[in-house]
């Protein structure tokens, strides 16, 4: 299985580099750094009522030797002891530098070519909006583009986001991120 | 509201200030250990438990969100203990009615200890949580963010320890 062979390659070669690349920056057209996200974006599962389609994201200034991108989406503040993972792409190639809106569809029509979502928190691999419990503080909810030094992660069908996660770092030589926040007031 | 006061876990197997068997690492991923679950025993827990879930959680995997190890729901409140190997997978040794949650490893079973190596000595948190619920109804498949979810949203009480485990560079 080609994960082991990686994973045993990264676990002998130790730790990668935590490069964090000077002028790799990400925005999103529809979401402002540390703003409120728009409802729209919000989930439609677990009690949420959102249109659930990804926001447009934007990147630039990656590292050179830049093989190919991956793009997250997490809630560290969800309540569930590990987080939350929203959205988790790999794959992309080098030569793209947006995800245009609602390229988190299930449908994999919207993605780059070449470009996979891996299976998220909710079970499913597309985009997740936001859905935190109504009442909570608002939570973060981190974007993340990694410059990766590999052009392709050979991932089980079925991995999990925790192990796209260990090889996304284990390949990363760069990242950027912006972080925004979501909250549901509480119904009466 | 939680009450801790006399709630206490505990392993035959595994002490908190020695590092963890390497027979209870994993058996992939580079790790080549039995890959079988210590046996875990708790008492004291609140007077209205319904059911019991056992969590072992790796905060340290860099991962960005830990790795979950072990993920065991729906476990009758008479039993107080898993034993030896629980883990195994098809849930053949757990108590009756429990089950195991898929864990990040993508098994519905225990996944042992398998740090990088060369990585300082991970946490391994082994956790016993009290329910209110006789019986949380995931749906099948689901991840252990979402079970995590459901057991806190119905937990009356917890219990844990920590052990480390780690792996010198070859």
């Amino acid at each position: 299985m080609r994960i082991r062979t990686l994973l045993a390659i990264t676990a002998f070669a130790g730790l990668a580099p935590w490069a964090q690349a000077a002028g790799f920056t990400l925005t999103s057209p529809d979401i402002k750094p540390n703003s409120m996200i728009d409802k729209k974006f919000e989930a439609n599962v677990f009690g949420c009522s959102g249109e659930n389609k990804s926001p447009a994201l934007k990147w630039s200034g990656a590292p050179k030797g830049t093989k190919s991108f991956a793009v997250t989406v997490y809630d560290p503040d969800a309540p569930t002891g590990s987080g939350f993972w929203h959205w988790f792409v790999i794959n992309i190639p080098a030569n793209v530098d947006e995800l245009k809106p609602d390229a988190g569809n299930a449908s994999n029509a919207n993605l780059p070519p070449g470009a996979k979502q891996v299976r998220i928190d909710y079970g499913f691999a597309a985009w997740g909006g936001p859905c935190p419990p109504e009442g909570d503080k608002p939570h973060r909810y981190i974007f993340t583009v990694y410059a990766l030094k590999t052009d392709k992660l050979d991932l089980p069908a079925d991995a999990s986001a925790a192990v796209a996660g260990f090889m996304t770092n284990a390949n990363q030589i760069g990242k950027a991120s912006f972080t925004a926040k979501y909250g549901r007031p509480k119904q009466k | 509201m939680t009450d801790n006061s006399a709630f206490t876990l505990a392993s035959p197997d595994i002490r908190t200030d020695a590092p963890i068997d390497a027979k209870f690492e994993f058996d992939g991923f580079g790790c080549s250990g039995e890959n079988k679950s210590p046996a875990l025993k708790w008492s004291g827990a609140p007077k209205d438990t319904k059911s019991f879930a056992v969590t072992v959680y790796d905060p340290d995997a860099p991962t960005g969100s830990g790795w979950w190890h072990w993920f065991v729901v729906n476990i009758p409140r008479e039993v107080n203990e898993l034993k030896a190997n629980a883990g195994a997978e098809g849930g053949a040794n757990l108590p009756k009615g429990a089950m195991q949650v898929r864990n990040d490893y993508g098994s519905a079973a225990w996944g042992g200890v398998c740090p990088p190596e060369g990585d300082p000595p991970h946490r391994y948190v082994f956790t016993v949580f009290a329910l209110k619920t006789d019986k949380l109804e995931l749906p099948p498949g689901a991840s252990p963010a979402l079970a995590g979810f459901m057991v806190n949203a119905n937990a009356i009480g917890n219990a844990s320890f920590t052990a480390k485990y780690g792996r010198s560079k070859k």
